[in-house]
C-alpha cells in the first residue's frame, strides 16, 4: 500500500481523529479551570446588561422570561443564575415565566440555588415575596401580549396553584406598569420571532423606568443586533462569554461564577476546531497548488 | 359556502387586526384582547391535535409491523408514562416531600411554629397575631411529643430547634444535624417555601372571616336553641346521601326565614355536628353570604355618610370580601377548615390538642403535602432530571462534534467570498474566547479580537440580519393579504 502524501493526511483527517481532539480540548482544560483562568474583557452589550441592572432600585420587580431546554442549559443556566443574583444583590423581586414547556423546573433550580449562596447567607428569603414563578402557559409571544393587559387573567394561578392575588409581591401587581426590568433568555426564537422580541413588540407600559434585557446562546447572537443598536434591546449576553463578562463585572465569587471558569474549556475547544478548519484549508490550498503545477 | 365562510372569516378577522394595531382604541382595543384569549385557547387545541397525530401516527406503524415499529412503540410508552406522571401524579410514592413527611411529621410542624413566629415579629402583620400565636402555642404542644421521635432519629431536637430559628441555615450545617433523619436539604426548603406562603394565606383570609362567621353561627346557634326540628331535618338530609337536594335546601330556608327576620342570615352555620360534604356546602353558602354582606355593610355605610369610617374590623372584612379568591371558596378543605376554626377553634382556646391539629393538618399539611407534579420529589421531575435532562444534553452536545468535523470538511476558502466568510467565522470564534484577546493584546484596542469581531457582528452581520427581517416582514405581508384578499387558498385543503 502506497504511503499516504502529507496533502492526503492533511485532507483525509478521520472524523473519529477530529471528534477525540475535540473532545479532549473540551474536556482537560475543564480539570485545570483555576490554573488556565484567563483575564476577561468585558463585551460591549454585557457592560450595558450589567449597567441597566445596576439601576434595579430595593423592591422593584424583574420579569425573568424562560425559553430554553436542557440540551442549552450549560449556555443558559448562568446567565439566569447571574441576573438573579444581581436582582437580589439589589434587593430587587423576581417573577419567572415560561414560553417553553420545557424551562420552568430550570427556572425554579437557578432561583433556589442563587438563594443558597453564600453572599445571601442569613437573608431570608419568602416564595410569594421574593420570587414567583408563573410557569409555562403555551400561546408564544401572544402570552407577552395578554400579560401586557394584565398578569393575573393570562395566569390566574402560579406554578403551584397558588392565586396570584393570594401572594404578597403581586397584590397591588398585574401588568409590567410595575415591572422595571424584563428579560428574555432563550436557546432559540419563540414562535419564530428573534430572542426578546415578544417583549419588544407587546409589552409597553408607561412606566420609563422598564427596559427590556436578553440574553441568548451564542448561535443566536446575531439575531439580537438590530433590537440593540435600536436600543429596543438595552443589554445582552450573548453565549457563555456574555455571562463570563457578567460575572466578571459583578465580582461574583469564583465558587459560583460558572461561566468564567467554563472559559478556558471553551477556548480551547475553539482553537482546536480552528486548528482543523487550519488543516483543511493549508491541505485545499496545497493540493490546488499541486494540481495547477500537473496541469 | 363551504368555502366561502371560511373565506370570510379569514378576510374580516384579518381586516380587523390590520385595523387594531393602526387604532388602538375601543371598541377595537378590546375585541382584540377577547381575540386573543380565544388564540389561547385554540393553540391549546392545537396541542391536543398534535398529541392524537402521535399516536395515531405510530399506533399505525405498529400494527402494520412497519420498519421501526419497535421505536413507535417506545414513542407510545414514552408519552403515556410522562403524560401520566405529568397529569395524573402518578408514582407519587416517590415523592421525596412526602416520604419527609410521612417519617418526620414533627419536622414540619416545627417548621410551621418557626415561619410563624418569625411571622409576629413582623409588625405588618400584627392584626393577625392572635392566629399565629394560637398556631404556635398549638404546635409548641406538639413540639414536645415530636422531640421524643426525633431524637429516636438520632437528631438532638433543641440543637434542630436552635438551628432552625435562625432563618434558612446553609446545606452543610443542616445536613450536619439533619443527616441522621435521612432529611434532605432541598426537600426540606421546598416544604419550608410553602408552608410561608400557606401561613400567609391564612392569616390574610381566616381572621377577619373567622370573626365574622363567628356572629353568623352564633345566630344560628340562638335559631336551633328555637327551633331543634331543624338539626334533625339537618340530620336526615345527611343520611340520605349527604347533599342538599335544591327542593329541601329552599324549604329549611324558607322555614328559617320565618323563624327570624328576613336579612339576618341566609343559611344554616356548621354548629352540629355533620358530614363533611353537608358541613363544606353549608359554610361555602355561609362564606359567600358574609361576603355579599361585608361589601354590602361598606356600601351602604358611605352611602348614608361618605366621611363614615368603618370600625376597623369591619374594613378589614369589607376589603378582603372583596379581594377573596373564589378558589378559597371552592375549595371543601379551606372551607372546612374555616368552619372548624369559626365553630370550634376559634379563639383557638381551651381546645383539645387534637382538635387543634385536626385544623392545623387541614390548613397546612394536606395542601402541603398535596404535591404539585413538576415539583422536587415528584415522578414527573425525577424523569425529567434523570431521563430527559441527560438525553437532550447528550444529543445537543453531539453536534459540537458534528460540526467540529463538518467545520474541517466544508469550511474551505473556495471562492473570494468563501474565504471572507472563513476569515469572518474565524474571527468571531477567537473573540468569542478570552484566547482571543490575550492573543491580540498587543494590539491597538481597536484592534483586538474582541473589538474586531464586536464590529463584524454590530456592522455586516446587523446589515444582514435587518435585510433578512425586513425580507421576511414583506414575505409576510404579501402573504397575509394574499390570505385576506382570498387570494391564496391553500390553507382550505382541496385544490
Amino acid at each position: 500500500m502506497a504511503r499516504k502524501t502529507i496533502i492526503e493526511r492533511l485532507l483525509g483527517i478521520d472524523r473519529r481523529v477530529v471528534f477525540l481532539v475535540v473532545f479532549l480540548a473540551a474536556l482537560i482544560p475543564l480539570g485545570f479551570r483555576d490554573a488556565l483562568r484567563m483575564p476577561i474583557k468585558p463585551g460591549t452589550f454585557s457592560t450595558r446588561f450589567f449597567d441597566e441592572m445596576e439601576k434595579l432600585e430595593p423592591g422593584e420587580i424583574v420579569v425573568i422570561s424562560g425559553a430554553y431546554d436542557p440540551s442549552s442549559a450549560p449556555e443558559i443556566q448562568p446567565m439566569v443564575k447571574a441576573a438573579a443574583r444581581h436582582v437580589y444583590r439589589k434587593g430587587a423581586r423576581i417573577l419567572t415565566l415560561s414560553l417553553d414547556a420545557k424551562t420552568p423546573p430550570l427556572l425554579e433550580r437557578a432561583v433556589r440555588e442563587v438563594q443558597a449562596e453564600r453572599e445571601f447567607n442569613g437573608r431570608e428569603f419568602r416564595y410569594g415575596r421574593d420570587v414567583v414563578h408563573l410557569g409555562y402557559m403555551s400561546g408564544f409571544l401572544l402570552v407577552i401580549k395578554a400579560m401586557n393587559r394584565s398578569f393575573k387573567g393570562t395566569f390566574p394561578k402560579d406554578k403551584f396553584g397558588t392565586p396570584l392575588e393570594s401572594l404578597e409581591m403581586l397584590k397591588n401587581v398585574d401588568d409590567f406598569e410595575h415591572v422595571a426590568v424584563a428579560m428574555e433568555f432563550a436557546s432559540m426564537g419563540v414562535s419564530g420571532a428573534p430572542v426578546a422580541a415578544g417583549l419588544v413588540m407587546f409589552a409597553k407600559p408607561g412606566n420609563p423606568r422598564f427596559r427590556v434585557l436578553a440574553g441568548a446562546t451564542a448561535v443566536m447572537t446575531p439575531e439580537a443586533y438590530p433590537y440593540l443598536q435600536s436600543g429596543q434591546v438595552k443589554g445582552f449576553l450573548g453565549g457563555l462569554k456574555g455571562v463570563a463578562d457578567y460575572e466578571e463585572l459583578m465580582g461574583t465569587d469564583t465558587e459560583y461564577a460558572t461561566a468564567g471558569s467554563y472559559m478556558p474549556s471553551q477556548s480551547v475547544a475553539h482553537l482546536a476546531i480552528i486548528l482543523f478548519i487550519a488543516l483543511g484549508n493549508l491541505g485545499y490550498f496545497l493540493d490546488r497548488r499541486r494540481r495547477k503545477k500537473e496541469r | 359556502m363551504k368555502r366561502e365562510l371560511p373565506l370570510l372569516i379569514t378576510g374580516l378577522m384579518g381586516t380587523f387586526l390590520i385595523l387594531q394595531v393602526f387604532v388602538p382604541h375601543p371598541p377595537l382595543d378590546s375585541i382584540d384582547e377577547t381575540l386573543t384569549d380565544f388564540a389561547l385557547i385554540v393553540i391549546v387545541f392545537t396541542m391536543i391535535l398534535g398529541i392524537i397525530n402521535l399516536i395515531a401516527t405510530n399506533l399505525r406503524k405498529i400494527t402494520r409491523s412497519k420498519p421501526g415499529w419497535g421505536y413507535a412503540a417506545i414513542t407510545i410508552g414514552a408519552f403515556l408514562v410522562v403524560a401520566g406522571t405529568g397529569m395524573f401524579n402518578l408514582f407519587e410514592e416517590r415523592s421525596l416531600k412526602k416520604e419527609i413527611a410521612r417519617r418526620n411529621s414533627d419536622l414540619v410542624e416545627l417548621v410551621v411554629a418557626i415561619e410563624a413566629s418569625q411571622m409576629i415579629a413582623d409588625p405588618s402583620r400584627e392584626s393577625y397575631e392572635l392566629l399565629v400565636q394560637s398556631v404556635v402555642k398549638s404546635l409548641s404542644d406538639s413540639y414536645s411529643m415530636d422531640a421524643r421521635i426525633l431524637q429516636e432519629s438520632g437528631v438532638d431536637p433543641r440543637e434542630a430547634r436552635h438551628l432552625l430559628e435562625r432563618g434558612m441555615p446553609d446545606k452543610a450545617r443542616f445536613e450536619a444535624v439533619f443527616s441522621p433523619a435521612g432529611i434532605n436539604y432541598e426537600g426540606f426548603q421546598i416544604l419550608r417555601e410553602r408552608t410561608q406562603t400557606r401561613i400567609g394565606q391564612v392569616a390574610d383570609y381566616a381572621v377577619p372571616y373567622g370573626k365574622a362567621l363567628l356572629s353568623m353561627v352564633e345566630t344560628v346557634q340562638e335559631f336551633l336553641a328555637e327551633w331543634p326540628e331543624w338539626h334533625s331535618e339537618l340530620l336526615a338530609l345527611e343520611s340520605n346521601g349527604g347533599v342538599i337536594p335544591p327542593e329541601r335546601y329552599d324549604f329549611v330556608l324558607r322555614e328559617a326565614r320565618q323563624r327570624i327576620s328576613p336579612g339576618d342570615f341566609d343559611v344554616m352555620g356548621r354548629t352540629v355536628p355533620m358530614g363533611a360534604k353537608l358541613g363544606s356546602q353549608v359554610c361555602k353558602s355561609v362564606i359567600e353570604r358574609t361576603k355579599t354582606e361585608m361589601v354590602a355593610l361598606e356600601e351602604e355605610a358611605l352611602r348614608r355618610d361618605p366621611d363614615a369610617r368603618l370600625t376597623e374590623d369591619d374594613a378589614r372584612a369589607a376589603t378582603l370580601a372583596r379581594n377573596i379568591p373564589s378558589e378559597v371558596l371552592a375549595d371543601p378543605a379551606m372551607v372546612l377548615a374555616l368552619a372548624d376554626f369559626v365553630s370550634k377553634d376559634a379563639p383557638l382556646e381551651g381546645l383539645d390538642n387534637t382538635r387543634k391539629m385536626s385544623w392545623f393538618a387541614t390548613f397546612y399539611l394536606d395542601p402541603i403535602l398535596e404535591l404539585d407534579a413538576t415539583e422536587q420529589g415528584s415522578a414527573f421531575n425525577w424523569l425529567y432530571e434523570y431521563v430527559y435532562y441527560p438525553l437532550s444534553s447528550t444529543m445537543f452536545a453531539l453536534l459540537a462534534f458534528f460540526i467540529s468535523s463538518a467545520a474541517y470538511r466544508a469550511f474551505r476558502a473556495r471562492s473570494r467570498e468563501a474565504a471572507m466568510l472563513l476569515l469572518a467565522g474565524t474571527i468571531v470564534m477567537l473573540g468569542m474566547i478570552p484566547l482571543g484577546n490575550l492573543l491580540t493584546s498587543w494590539l491597538p484596542e481597536w484592534l483586538q479580537m474582541s473589538d474586531v469581531a464586536d464590529w463584524i457582528m454590530m456592522v455586516p452581520n446587523m446589515a444582514s440580519q435587518r435585510a433578512i427581517m425586513i425580507g421576511v416582514a414583506l414575505g409576510v405581508i404579501s402573504t397575509a393579504l394574499k390570505l385576506i384578499l382570498g387570494v391564496e387558498r391553500g390553507y382550505l385543503g382541496g385544490d
